[in-house]
């Protein structure tokens, strides 16, 4: 009983810690941010407005509680690290309900092995609760690639202004895959903030900061991405720029024609691929002149350029 | 030294020219008879004061230069700053200054140069030998000549004294052994012989008028000034007075100087018994710069000061204390050639630089230069007695001119750059600090001079330089700028050196607010090693900064878990006796808990139970009112 008092007492003291350490964690964050206005909302939880058709796909759970003995799991989950663990978190991480919930925030906020906090994360990440948010931030900085990564995962799945700093701060970080995780947040959240960042990370060469350049496409950036035209392999720039194209609430079609225009200069098969499952993509009837471009452009590959 | 041989017309030239006698340098005579010594004192005639020897009146330097292949002889005056005249010729000695010329050993020959025109006046031929020294005075010009092969023994050495009008011989004195290089003044000159004795000949005459014994250290060097005439050795000075024939260094006019064991290549004045010290050579770019008060009393420096020339740079001592008062450093050349003129050190560069330097701030007071078409200055002789230009520089920034020493690319500056971070250690400068950092940014920063910099930073445990560590500490690691913070574990030493800051009145709250964030960024970065993070967890303690404890309570819990934590023990003890030093109760819970749950890898848990155990021994708990403290089953 004692120990259980004991285990209380800490759990209650760890959330208040954790509340400190973020704050430092935001301050940090937002010196490399351009916008700060997250910082009069250190303990704030403000749900940020709807995001768009984007950034929907949030896991839902709503099929019937798997029967489990949380009590059990739970003591399996806080013994000595091992299969058991692991298969106790995995277990309280399907089982998915508020009681198993708990109990795998307070085994998370009173430290996890390295395994353990990567599975616990991940469950996280699927229901998307600000609540979480807190004890998810305890591993953004985490010394294991993979439980950092999981850590921005989970927090990138928050709509939370809080979690903005967090995933900021993570495209910087040294590990691609937590970079990845936190690019992949940026489009989740629509943080427009966060293009610099991905513009600079998509010329260095990451991938997957392509992909959320792709999905935060619009006009503009399709421009500073056309732009980077022999900046960036040319595979990657195509890829990009045809998910953009493709994108539906991408823009006019005056834009879309850019895109076109700037494949057809990159040209190469990964660029004419993308061009072709364009104009697969849009119907032909009523006529677009960036279908159209796109059109002969590929007419124009096929005949060797005659 | 070139070797001469004789010719008809020298010995005959010899036989007619003055010869002092065998006497000058007996062995039979008396040492250290006071009443001698101070009749042979007594004699001398003292130099006009402030006054260059040369008959122009002028402050001139002479210099020996390699000038598109060929060595030249120049004389720069320091008055105009312009080159006086310029002559070609051979030169194999030092150049020592006469009133009417310049002499030096040229082309199988002693040769004298008009002061004034640079034309050659005389040319004296030598006997025979080798000249392994050579002085000067107002009048006469000495040398030694060393003839190896004189059937005698008592004939090998001999102290040659010329006209310096002339260059005609006037007295020649035949030595039972090695007698060093000369020094003259007011009459005298005065020889040393076989390293024990100081003999005091009349100039004129070459006549023995008094001979002291060092009767405890020997006798390496004599140097005439226009105060006095002083001799000694590495191990120290003796003023040439009545004390003097007590020939103990204890009972004489003595002093000896303390210098840095980095600068200990610099001596009080050129070996008179080593033939390469009679030309320019290295030793004349290590150089202990001293000049005596003149009077009865004890031997005290002009300004206070003694300067120490090393290569490129010279140190300006309090000799009384031993502390650095000053430091030059001349810009990429070595400066091979420096003169103690009374306010000014004067110096010349390889590259032709002639500067001057007040004695007793290192302030720049002068500088000009020689054109020498792209070629060298291989030596100088200064006869400039009392120039003092005005000052043409500003105030000394000696934190700055040791930094740079420190930056210097060039490796034979080892010891003077360890030397100039022990000083930087001690100085209380609020901008050494930043300076340091940058040293220890820098890519080329030689390894034991990067150390010995991290040695610096701890060991200065300056509070004034606390906010660059903490700017620097500010850095996170971002792929996206590609900054890194600098050397995260020397710096969170160099803070915990610096004690409790929490309590300083001497540091911003701001600063101490931005000093934890830092070191909590620090702490938990994913790139800080075990040994990092055990040096900032004990810099987070040794500040006592406010809030410490959560952050390491968040860092315990986070890693108590993780195999890989528990490999590093220093990390963990760390933690673990930093809450329980500085928390309370609940720190102490925590570490209770810590011990206690199945998680913890048993290695942390091991830790705990240790500490808390420790603790309980050390310090039983005690509750504070109403409240039950709780301890580990």
């Amino acid at each position: 009983m004692l120990f259980l008092a004991r285990t209380m007492s800490i759990v209650v003291a760890v959330v208040v810690a954790v509340v400190g350490v973020l704050d430092g964690a935001r301050a940090s964050a937002q010196g490399a941010s351009a916008r700060k206005q997250t910082a009069g909302a250190n303990k704030e939880t403000r749900p940020r407005k709807a995001a768009g058709p984007k950034a929907a796909g949030k896991a839902v759970h709503s099929s019937k509680p798997i029967p489990l003995d949380v009590d059990a799991e739970r003591a399996r989950l806080l013994g000595p690290a091992g299969e058991g663990a692991v298969a106790a978190a995995r277990a309280l991480a399907e089982r998915g309900d508020p009681r198993a919930r708990e109990v795998l925030l307070d085994a998370l906020a009173t430290g996890l092995a390295p395994e353990l906090a990567a599975i616990v994360l991940a469950s996280i990440a699927d229901w998307g609760n600000p609540a979480a948010f807190e004890v998810a931030a305890m591993y953004a900085k985490h010394r294991h690639v993979a439980v950092r990564a999981a850590a921005v995962r989970a927090i990138g799945a928050v709509d939370d202004l809080r979690a903005e700093a967090v995933v900021l701060a993570a495209l910087a970080d040294p590990a691609q895959p937590v970079r990845a995780a936190a690019s992949a947040a940026v489009a989740r959240q629509r943080l427009r903030v966060g293009t610099e960042p991905l513009l600079t990370l998509f010329q260095r060469g990451d991938e997957a900061a392509g992909q959320a350049l792709a999905e935060l496409g619009d006009p503009d950036l399709a421009k500073a991405v056309g732009e980077l035209f022999g900046a960036v392999p040319n595979p990657h720039l195509a890829a990009c720029l045809g998910a953009m194209l493709r994108g539906a609430d991408f823009g006019p079609d005056t834009a879309r024609l850019e895109i076109v225009r700037t494949l057809g200069r990159i040209g190469g098969d990964e660029a004419t691929q993308e061009l072709t499952m364009y104009v697969a993509s849009v119907p032909e009837r009523p006529a677009r002149p960036s279908r159209q471009e796109a059109q002969a452009i590929i007419d124009a590959g096929r005949s060797g350029g005659k | 030294m070139k070797q001469v041989r004789p010719t008809r017309g020298l010995v005959v030239l010899a036989l007619v020219a003055g010869c002092a006698g065998s006497n000058s340098f007996s062995i039979a005579a008396q040492d250290n008879r006071p009443e001698r010594l101070r009749a042979a004192l007594a004699q001398a005639v003292a130099p006009a004061p402030g006054s260059p020897r040369n008959r122009l009146g002028k402050h001139l330097i002479y210099a020996v230069a390699a000038v598109k292949g060929k060595t030249t002889v120049l004389a720069y005056d320091l008055d105009s700053a312009t080159e006086l005249w310029r002559v070609t010729s051979a030169v194999n000695s030092r150049l020592v200054a006469a009133r009417e010329v310049v002499a030096f050993v040229g082309e199988r020959a002693l040769v004298g140069h008009d002061v004034a025109s640079g034309v050659a006046r005389w040319n004296h031929r030598v006997e025979r030998g080798e000249i392994t020294g050579i002085a000067a005075d107002d009048q006469r010009v000495y040398y030694v000549v060393q003839d190896k092969r004189a059937s005698r023994a008592a004939e090998r050495w001999r102290l040659v004294a010329l006209d310096a009008r002339s260059g005609r011989t006037l007295w020649q004195a035949p030595a039972p052994g090695q007698i060093g290089t000369p020094a003259a003044r007011g009459g005298l000159v005065f020889s040393p012989l076989l390293k024990q004795w100081l003999v005091i000949l009349d100039g004129k005459t070459g006549k023995q008028l008094a001979r002291l014994r060092g009767l405890d250290r020997e006798i390496s060097f004599v140097r005439d000034s226009p105060e006095d005439v002083y001799f000694g050795s590495s191990r120290g000075i003796v003023r040439l007075d009545l004390r003097a024939a007590s020939g103990r260094s204890d009972q004489s006019t003595f002093a000896a100087v303390d210098v840095p064991q980095a600068l200990n290549r610099a001596h009080y004045h050129w070996d008179a018994f080593d033939p390469i010290q009679t030309s320019y050579s290295a030793y004349d770019r290590n150089r202990l710069l001293w000049r005596a008060e003149a009077g009865d009393g004890p031997l005290t420096f002009i300004a206070k000061r003694v300067v120490v020339h090393a290569f490129r740079f010279f140190f300006g001592f309090d000799p009384s204390t031993g502390q650095l008062a000053w430091v030059y450093g001349h810009p990429r050349v070595d400066a091979i050639a420096s003169c103690h003129l009374g306010k000014v050190i004067a110096l010349a560069s390889a590259a032709g630089e002639i500067g001057g330097i007040d004695v007793a701030t290192g302030a720049r007071r002068f500088q000009g230069r020689v054109d020498l078409a792209g070629g060298t200055l291989r030596g100088a002789t200064c006869d400039a007695e009392g120039w003092a230009p005005a000052s043409n520089g500003g105030e000394v920034d000696v934190a700055a001119t040791l930094m740079a020493i420190v930056r210097d690319r060039d490796a034979r500056f080892l010891d003077i750059k360890l030397y100039a971070l022990d000083v930087l250690e001690r100085m209380s400068d609020s901008a050494v600090t930043g300076h340091l950092l940058a040293l220890l940014r820098g890519k080329k920063t030689a390894r034991k001079v990067h150390d010995k910099i991290v040695e610096v930073l701890v060991g200065r445990a300056d509070r004034a330089g606390l906010e660059p560590l903490v700017k620097e500490l500010e850095v996170e690691h971002s792929f996206l700028t590609g900054e890194a913070p600098l050397a995260v574990g020397v710096l969170a030493r160099a803070i915990a050196a610096m004690g409790d800051i929490n309590t300083s009145q001497d540091v911003d709250p701001a600063l101490k607010k931005r000093l934890l964030d830092a070191l909590v960024i620090q702490l938990q970065s994913p790139q800080a090693t075990p040994d990092q993070q055990a040096a900032i967890v004990r810099a987070l303690s040794a500040t006592g900064l406010a809030d410490i404890v959560r952050p390491l309570r968040h860092f315990l819990l986070l890693y108590r878990a993780d195999p890989e934590f528990a490999r590093h023990g220093t990390v963990i003890a760390a933690t673990i006796d930093a809450l329980l030093h500085r928390g309370g109760i609940a720190e102490r819970e925590l570490v209770a808990f810590v011990a206690e749950d199945g998680r913890t890898r048993p290695q942390v848990a091991d830790q705990a139970r240790i500490a808390l155990r420790a603790r309980r021994e050390s310090e039983p708990l005690a509750a504070p009112p109403g409240q039950s403290a709780s301890t580990p089953d």
